[in-house]
């Protein structure tokens, strides 16, 4: 078993979300350029998508039945990396309406997401509770201290569900990679990657240790519930299309 | 056509414009923000204790408003972020917010919000 290096340490998780982010804008410019996008409105879509999906990521998980004000909530309360997407996605639409663009841009954003999730999770996995005991003499192990801290069991190994979460965004990436300008229409890219997310995230949240709401399921899997049909309906569509030959150089 | 006809020009796009303005909105809101965060409580607390008026701090700036200086630095990154001639600045300062927001922003604004609870 491993132990948890940085438990509750906000320094590492600040630095490694921010990190995430870096490199999830850095990636944006250098797509933007490949793909031959030269719209001065991308950029101030993309501080949409950052700074509504920052937003939401902390207003969005508000629990009003806890009795908590939103100001207690924004400094105490929870985040979600969910609650962090729909933001961004909100945002996005605004700054499209807002600057009248009316191209798809999740192709342009889907990998950055998947980069800064893949390094922000990093800091999840050094300092959070990292899942469920997993039943065996492997995983992560709590010391007394750490356990009472973030509230779960020492001395036994428990799911690494955020090293799950970094292994599929680093293997999400890398498909889109592969097939960024394969898929039929704009956008599907986007769509193929938030469907399987949701998907992947359904399952790894029965070993992330959240608190159960109803039916053995926790508050992101209900919430995944919900969208999740229309997000097969958007994937009948994308895969209801043949796929375009791989072109060779310079793609709009 | 003839062969003595020059190849047809390529229409130029104008250059895009450097991330500076974009960076530089980036680090002055980040900085603005944790400046009045972090810094403002304790200044203001100072000017009113050697004036006399109590050990209070920013008072005015508990509870709910303490998310009005957030809310008018984002509408105005908006207005900024809208208007082409300062799209990049507006862009930067909405990127700003968000790194201040998930970076510790967050116990910053709780903590004034709480203040005075």
């Amino acid at each position: 078993m491993v132990g948890l290096p940085f438990a509750g340490d906000g320094l590492v998780h600040a630095g490694a979300l921010g990190l995430g982010i870096l490199a999830a804008l850095l990636f944006y410019a250098f797509e933007k350029r490949r793909r031959g996008l030269s719209d001065p409105r991308l950029w101030p879509i993309a501080g949409f998508a950052v700074a509504f999906g920052a937003i939401g990521s902390r207003v969005l998980t508000w629990d009003f039945s806890r009795q908590v004000s939103l100001a207690e909530w924004w400094g105490n309360g929870d985040r979600s990396i969910l609650a962090g997407l729909v933001g961004a996605w909100l945002g996005v639409h605004l700054g499209k309406r807002l600057t009248g663009y009316g191209e798809s841009t999740g192709d342009l954003l889907a990998p950055a997401v998947a980069l800064a999730l893949v390094i922000g999770r990093v800091g999840c996995l050094l300092t959070e509770l990292p899942g469920t005991p997993t039943g065996g003499a492997w995983g992560i192990s709590l010391t007394p201290g750490q356990a009472e801290m973030l509230g779960g069991l020492p001395g036994v190994g428990l799911h690494p569900s955020f090293a799950y979460e970094i292994v599929f965004h680093a293997a999400a990436f890398a498909l889109m990679w592969r097939f960024r300008d394969r898929l039929p229409g704009p956008g599907d890219l986007f769509i193929c990657y938030v469907t399987f997310y949701a998907l992947f995230r359904f399952g790894v949240e029965f070993v992330r240790g959240n608190e159960v709401l109803w039916l053995g399921m926790s508050r992101p899997q209900w919430f995944l519930l919900a969208i999740l049909p229309l997000l097969f309906w958007r994937m009948l569509r994308v895969f209801g299309k043949p796929l375009r030959p791989k072109v060779e150089g310079r793609v709009a | 056509m003839s062969k003595d006809n020059p190849p047809p020009q390529k229409e130029e796009e104008p250059p895009e414009p450097g991330l500076g303005p974009m960076g530089f909105g980036i680090l002055v809101g980040t900085t603005a923000l944790y400046a009045f965060y972090l810094l403002g409580p304790s200044a203001f607390g100072r000017l009113q204790s050697e004036a006399g008026s109590g050990p209070s701090s920013m008072r005015f700036l508990t509870g709910p408003s303490a998310f009005i200086p957030v809310a008018g630095y984002l509408a105005i990154a908006i207005i900024l972020a809208v208007w082409p001639p300062t799209s990049r600045w507006g862009a930067g300062l909405l990127i700003g917010l968000g790194i201040f927001t998930l970076l510790g922003g967050g116990i910053c604004v709780g903590a004034l919000a709480q203040m005075g609870a």
